[in-house]
């Protein structure tokens, strides 16, 4: 990141590489529309382009492409672009499970994203970084502007919330 | 002023009629205080409701279990000294004009402290515990002061003066006036406050969140909108993206609601503030 | 151990918070009692379904329209190195601009010195509400008072304003009071003996939020006493963590820890 900070844009090709699969996946778990996720994307890596001059060399990289990629997340609700949810990625296969097993994984994992769209926008946000994209809370709290205390805490309460939602509302079967 | 009485009564029965079945019922404990300070330490679950009686009225539902019987004759005791002589799991002690309750239990599954209080009377609510389920203020309208880690606060039917404040909780609360005697200020770090006033509320309003946004839909008209001083500049994360940096939209809102009027102040460290007017 | 209690524990559990012996007594406790079984294995298959989630795959698409727009901006870039050195000159209406608002500057400052006898004035008469007000029991009227004398658009420098503000700090039983003092004294944190007294009230003060509240208006001025104070605040593993989280923040933001 640091060429690239000191006029060598032509690495950020090896950054988009390294990337923009988790920034996409960021974007897919919360607009679950591939057209959005995509401008997304290429949204976030011309800003790390344009503003590549901030990066500070001491910083996380990945909390910092993050806090971009939340950014943008903002920008575009405020958009409010007309999304059709599309969950076909989400068709599992798996060599060791048979065809009954792909189907009810396929469908409790479908289920799973219709309780996280149920959800307010910052704690499906909260759920797709901590749970989705495995970071830590520490990270996670960067990203926010939050402790990782409160990160930790908040982060609980949500996915009882997730819980209680695919339990009582979607009739999640366990 | 001496007049204290403990009064149980069976106020209603829920269960199955068979043998052995809980049993739960209403227990009250009162002291009798015109005006003073109500101080309320540490209460896990807590509702206060102002009225127009002269006596504070402790209550707490209270359910029989398996160890109800090995509990007979024998009385709470907690780290501090303190002995439940409610019968209801806290320590209530009067000193002059303040009377201290406190939970004396650390169970926190304890059932929920309901507290009438006198119209007269000054409310502080503190907990400096990890627990922390709600409290609720009803119906009051004399100086209210709350100071909590991880309880969520709720305020019905307030007017104010007061100073409420939580880390981890969320506070909502609606006013039937706006006092203008003292202050008002309502503070959580975590989460969000949404506050309801009447339409005539005349206040100099403080609205502050460094990493939130404010919605209403109440008429303030705005003095300025100050850059708070200690937002990360270049070095965050988030901080160095100038245009993107949650930080750099923190800013404190002043103005002045109907003309002005008390000191009205709301803060959310890192959540949304919602002001409504009714 | 109630069944919230166990709700925690097992969520801990899942997320690799806690030793994997409690895996045996969130178990016994879950063939135990139904309602921690059917907690247990709910979020089980949750956590299992989070984990099965795909990665999506991306499309050719993205990957060539950015190729498309970084050539773009290497070849701007470029085209920016050649032309480089042009001196910009500085067009006449901004000079113009320029020596209105220097002197729209030299205005304010004589009108702020207008108004100076109007602030000392006012300055004395919050000084004695503040004083009267140390002996009062109302809370949310030492807030009121102490509020009126930092909103003040232009603080002052006047010691006896500080002082009353110190003392409340150091002294008054409410913490909603000293955290309304602590906002007030943020306006004179370029003082050296307030940070001192915000330093010392930091090191004893009991409450979380008036604890947090100090730490970001020292955070505001930082240096070397300051930075002294949050490694000790962060090294004390008494101290609560939410506050050496803050710290932490504070510290890492004047770059004295390394990611």
């Amino acid at each position: 990141m640091l060429q690239i900070k000191n006029g060598e844009i032509g690495k950020t090709a090896v950054l988009f590489d390294r990337y923009h699969t988790s920034i996409y996946n960021y974007f897919m778990k919360i607009h679950r529309n591939k057209m959005i996720s995509q401008d997304l994307t290429q949204n976030v890596f011309e800003k790390i382009i344009k503003y590549r001059s901030s990066y500070t060399d001491h910083k996380n990289f990945r909390s910092w492409i993050f806090t971009i990629a939340r950014n943008a997340n903002i920008d575009e609700h405020r958009k409010k672009r007309p999304t059709d949810a599309c969950d076909d990625y989400i068709t599992l296969s798996s060599k060791d499970d048979n065809a009954q097993v792909v189907m009810e994984k396929s469908e409790k994992s479908k289920q799973l994203m219709r309780a996280l769209d149920l959800l307010p926008a910052e704690e499906k946000e909260l759920i797709v970084l901590t749970k989705f994209e495995k970071m830590k809370f520490a990270q996670v709290a960067e990203i926010l502007g939050m402790t990782e205390n409160a990160v930790k805490v908040k982060s609980h309460r949500t996915i009882k919330k997730l819980r209680s939602i695919l339990v009582n509302d979607i009739k999640y079967e366990y | 002023m001496k007049y204290l009485q403990i009064i149980t009564s069976l106020l209603f029965v829920i269960g199955t009629p068979y043998l052995g079945a809980s049993q739960k019922s209403i227990k009250e404990y009162k002291v009798a205080l015109s005006n003073g300070t109500l101080v309320l330490d540490d209460i896990n679950d807590l509702e206060v409701i102002g009225y127009t009686g002269s006596d504070i009225i402790f209550m707490s539902e209270y359910e029989d279990d398996e160890s109800s019987d090995r509990k007979k004759g024998l009385k709470l005791l907690n780290a501090d000294g303190l002995n439940d002589n409610t019968g209801i799991g806290i320590a209530v002690n009067k000193d002059g004009k303040t009377v201290v309750a406190s939970q004396i239990t650390s169970d926190c599954t304890c059932e929920k402290i309901t507290v009438k209080v006198p119209r007269s009377v000054n409310v502080n609510i503190v907990s400096s515990s990890h627990d922390g389920n709600r409290i609720l203020v009803k119906d009051f309208e004399n100086e209210l002061e709350i100071s909590t880690n991880y309880h969520d606060i709720q305020l019905e039917n307030v007017t104010g003066p007061m100073a409420v404040k939580t880390l981890y909780g969320n506070i909502e609360g609606s006013f039937k006036k706006l006092s203008q005697t003292g202050s008002v200020s309502i503070y959580s770090v975590y989460e969000l406050v949404d506050i309801t006033l009447p339409r005539d509320a005349k206040a100099n309003v403080s609205l502050s969140t460094p990493y939130g946004d404010v919605y209403t839909n109440a008429p303030i008209t705005v003095n300025n909108v100050d850059k708070v001083k200690n937002v990360s500049t270049g070095n965050g994360a988030g901080g160095s993206v100038n245009v993107c940096s949650p930080s750099s939209k923190s800013s404190t809102i002043n103005g002045t609601l109907n003309g002005g009027g008390v000191e009205l102040s709301i803060k959310s460290s890192y959540e949304d503030i919602y002001l409504r007017q009714l | 151990m109630n069944i919230d209690q166990w709700e925690d524990k097992i969520i801990s559990y899942l997320e690799g918070d806690l030793e994997s012996v409690m895996k045996q007594e969130i178990t016994e406790a879950a063939n135990k009692n139904k309602e921690i079984e059917a907690l247990w294995i709910s979020y089980r298959s949750i956590y299992n379904t989070i984990d099965n989630i795909p990665t999506a795959e991306t499309c050719d698409t993205l990957k060539s329209n950015f190729g498309t727009f970084l050539k773009k901006e290497i070849d701007t870039q470029e085209s920016k190195k050649i032309t480089g050195n042009k001196v910009i000159a500085i067009p006449a209406w901004k000079k113009i601009m320029t020596i209105a608002a220097v002197l729209v500057g030299l205005l304010f400052i004589w009108n702020t010195n207008q108004n100076n006898q109007d602030i000392n004035n006012n300055l004395a008469e919050v000084n004695t509400q503040l004083e009267q007000i140390l002996d009062t029991k109302s809370s949310t009227e030492k807030i009121k008072v102490i509020r009126v004398s930092h909103d003040n658009q232009s603080p002052s420098n006047d010691e006896n304003t500080k002082q009353l503000l110190v003392n409340v700090l150091k002294k008054d039983p409410s913490s909603n009071v000293r955290l309304a003092a602590v906002e007030a004294l943020a306006n004179y944190t370029n003082d050296d003996k307030i940070r001192e007294a915000l330093i010392k009230a930091l090191m004893v003060e009991k409450d979380g939020f008036v604890k947090l509240a100090l730490i970001k208006t020292l955070g505001s001025q930082f240096d070397h006493d300051i930075a002294d104070t949050f490694e000790e605040i962060v090294n004390d593993k008494t101290n609560e963590k939410f506050i050496r989280d803050e710290v932490e923040k504070e510290l890492f933001r004047h770059n004295k820890i390394e990611s």
